[in-house]
């Protein structure tokens, strides 16, 4: 009689996990790795780092004496505060919509919705940036025509407007992220509370707040972690647009490593600030995972 | 065999004896020893080396060398003719395909916007990638690229270098190596509408005063156009239109002992000048964000007085189809402040060879057909000016299809190179940001000059 070859479900377990742990170790670990290596040498002009000069952590002392550093991390929280706050709010609202309107429509709105996301985000910067022109640019025309201004703005190049324009191209895509995250909570609230709530009398502000809003609170909290981690990385929109100007308002902290990698050709400073906003980011998530910790359980 | 001689012996023994007279007869018995001499042919095999001269007739079929593809990067102008001849990329093709027809040449297109055409050279070259065999290498990248080995030397390859100015050759050089061929070269200049300076009766400016003079003057009774117009975004123009109103000014780069000179009394009043002319209206504020279409756009379509740009348009301003201002235009040197000197920064092109190609010698056989005459003079039909291959613009067929091509020589003259580093894409970055930071007003100008200065002195 044949003896079947039985599993426990441990070892079973790690056999499903042994493909994702490979293709995490290759496109993830192993450029960590090299980073941290990289960043402890001289290396300019090359990646080979067994020939380079060994400079330890004087990559990192250079990054820290770096003014420009310094005001990109401003604007990089800056812009994440921003940005964040008003994808979710927009987003909400987009998501909360679509329950809003008759069965036959959802999905029509829902496919309008997520649009803006199946952009790439190069693509976005670049349709972006000629609705910005100053000569051509849609939204220009469009202002000077409703009266509200005299002559396009320099959306792109004014200092107190291209903050704005920056925050606008990039919440437009990710308000739609927001959204999609935000159905899936919304559609996990039970009709017969809201119901009941509507015979009790409750208006709709309080039905949003006193049972929405707590049912879908887990949703809520790990959305914005999500999309706080993803605007503090954000670099393809910012640099598209304005590549950092005017002067350095809008360089991101995502920007440097981008232009000491590939336009200074310097991997070891570089790859120090790659792995210093590495380090930044996975410091917030994990203070933010640990405040929301007692805040992710689902009530039935 | 030996019995074979002995038989003919007796043989003929016999027959001699038969036919002598006949002897008396008296039969002596005598045993007589007689030694013949026998000569004997011994047939010896004996292997013999033997050198034979064969002449062989053979039908035989050609067998055709290995195709080999060659991969050219270069940004999208090189699929583009300005002129009577085709794009520049065809040129080569043709060229290359009639002389070599195994090769083929690929085209890769990189970035237009000179910072990202760099950054994609930067990675496939320091990443040791094959993929690209010979790229376009620009006029700053020389030292940079020369200094990290990301070129390779041409002295002895190329036999046409004799047959090119030196000064050009000069442009794409590196501690006496060759690292380029030149395809195209240009200069900065100050574009003017002729009509309209001598219907006010302006000449054209020598000073960036007599320029602001003619500007607001036209600009007063006209006040749809601009009255000077220049690239002043964010972008490695604006280093251009710096360089130019720096030594305009009177400044100068780099002190003899190497330290940054953008701060000094004269560098101030060159960005100084760029502010004043953008507050007062002579130059739109729209220029913090042009790059040099915008600019030249503007000029072309006649709603600007002074363009400051590259010389590369002369082959398309009297084109009534591209310019709004055929004949109605004149080309000088950048002007110049008393003390100053009037300054036209170069720039240009050249096709250098990846020192981590596969087919070295294929790349090399496509340079040499670039550097001929018949490609540079496909180069300088569809381009225009300047290609440094001696004679060629003495070739009718140049002349007649870049008309325009004497205006450019009093330019000439003027010639100024960007700021000389081996850093130098830092260095154009750091100019980009203060500069831009001070004509948009977020920084004071000598702040802006002065911070230029502190980073561009910390760099290695």
């Amino acid at each position: 009689m044949r003896q079947r070859l039985r599993l426990r479900e441990p070892a079973v377990a790690v056999l499903f996990i042994i493909p994702a742990f490979i293709g995490l170790a290759v496109f993830f670990y192993y450029p960590i790795g090299q980073t941290m290596i990289f960043s402890l040498f001289d290396l300019d002009h090359t990646s080979d780092w067994l020939n380079a000069p060994f400079v330890g952590l004087g990559n990192y002392l250079d990054v820290m004496k770096s003014r420009q550093f310094w005001l990109s991390l401003r604007f990089t929280f800056l812009f994440s505060a921003v940005s964040v706050f008003l994808q979710f709010w927009i987003g909400l609202g987009m998501a909360m919509a679509t329950f809003a309107v008759v069965p036959r429509l959802r999905g029509v709105l829902r496919a309008i919705i997520i649009i803006p996301w199946a952009i790439p985000q190069i693509v976005q910067a670049a349709m972006w940036k000629w609705l910005y022109n100053t000569d051509v640019g849609l939204i220009g025309d469009l202002l000077v025509r409703a009266g509200l201004v005299g002559r396009p703005p320099l959306f792109l190049a004014d200092p107190r407007l291209a903050m704005g324009a920056v925050i606008f191209a990039y919440v437009w895509k990710t308000a739609s992220v927001t959204s999609i995250f935000l159905m899936g909570g919304l559609a996990m609230v039970p009709d017969h509370l809201i119901d009941a709530a509507k015979v009790d009398g409750a208006r709709t502000w309080m039905r949003f707040w006193r049972i929405t809003v707590p049912l879908i609170m887990p949703t809520i909290l790990v959305t914005l972690l999500f999309r706080t981690r993803d605007a503090l990385r954000a670099f393809d929109i910012i640099y598209g647009l304005t590549g950092g100007g005017p002067g350095t308002q809008t360089d991101v902290l995502s920007s440097f490593a981008y232009k000491f990698y590939f336009g200074y050709v310097e991997y070891g400073l570089g790859s120090a600030y790659a792995l210093i906003t590495f380090v930044l980011i996975l410091a917030l998530s994990l203070f933010y995972l640990k405040r929301i910790q007692p805040h992710l359980q689902f009530r039935s | 065999m030996v019995k074979r001689v002995l038989l003919s012996l007796a043989i003929l023994t016999m027959l001699l004896a038969g036919c002598g007279p006949a002897p008396t007869p008296e039969v002596v018995e005598q045993t007589v020893e007689v030694e013949v001499p026998v000569e004997q042919t011994v047939q010896v095999e004996v292997p013999v080396e033997q050198t034979v001269e064969v002449t062989k007739i053979v039908e035989q079929t050609a067998v055709p060398e290995e195709k080999v593809e060659v991969t050219l990067a270069y940004g999208r102008f090189i699929n583009l003719s300005f002129g009577p001849g085709p794009a520049p990329y065809e040129a080569i093709r043709t060229a290359v395909a009639e002389k070599y027809p195994n090769i083929e040449v690929q085209l890769n297109i990189t970035p237009d916007d000179m910072g990202s055409w760099h950054d994609s050279l930067a990675i496939w070259i320091s990443a040791e990638d094959p993929t690209i065999d010979i790229y376009g290498m620009d006029t700053p990248w020389v030292k940079e690229f020369g200094s990290a080995e990301w070129a390779v030397p041409l002295n002895d390859s190329i036999p046409e270098f004799e047959n090119y100015a030196e000064s050009g050759l000069d442009v794409f050089s590196y501690e006496g190596n060759r690292l380029g061929v030149p395809v195209w070269g240009s200069i900065q200049g100050l574009f003017y509408r002729s009509d309209l300076l001598e219907e006010y009766g302006f000449e054209p400016p020598e000073t960036f005063g007599d320029l602001v003079e003619a500007a607001e003057a036209i600009t007063a009774d006209n006040p749809d156009m601009s009255g000077y117009v220049w690239p002043g975004g964010k972008n490695e123009s604006l280093v251009m239109i710096w360089a130019a109103l720096l030594h305009g000014f009177g400044g100068q780069y780099f002190e003899d002992d190497g330290t940054c000179a953008f701060n000094s009394e004269e560098g101030i009043e060159a960005v100084q000048f760029m502010n004043d002319v953008i507050a007062s209206g002579v130059s739109p504020r729209e220029v913090t964000a042009w790059d040099q279409e915008a600019a030249r756009t503007r000029f072309a379509e006649g709603d600007a007085v002074f363009l400051q740009h590259n010389v590369s348009i002369v082959t398309w301003l009297d084109n009534a189809e591209r310019s709004g201002i055929p004949g109605q235009w004149g080309l000088i040197g950048v002007p110049a402040q008393p003390g100053g000197r009037h300054s036209g920064v170069t720039g240009g092109f050249a096709f250098s060879i990846n020192p981590y190609t596969d087919n070295l010698d294929a790349a090399l056989k496509v340079m040499n057909v670039i550097a001929s005459e018949e490609v540079q003079k496909a180069f300088a039909i569809a381009w225009g000016p300047v290609q440094h291959y001696e004679g060629l613009y003495e070739d009718p067929e140049v002349l007649e299809a870049n008309p325009d091509v004497d205006k450019i020589a009093p330019v000439l003259e003027t010639a100024l190179s960007r700021p000389p580093s081996e850093d130098y894409a830092q260095v154009s970055a750091i100019i980009q940001e203060e500069i831009h930071s001070a004509i948009t007003g977020i920084k004071p100008v000598e702040t802006a000059l002065n911070d230029a200065c502190s980073r561009v002195d910390a760099l290695d």
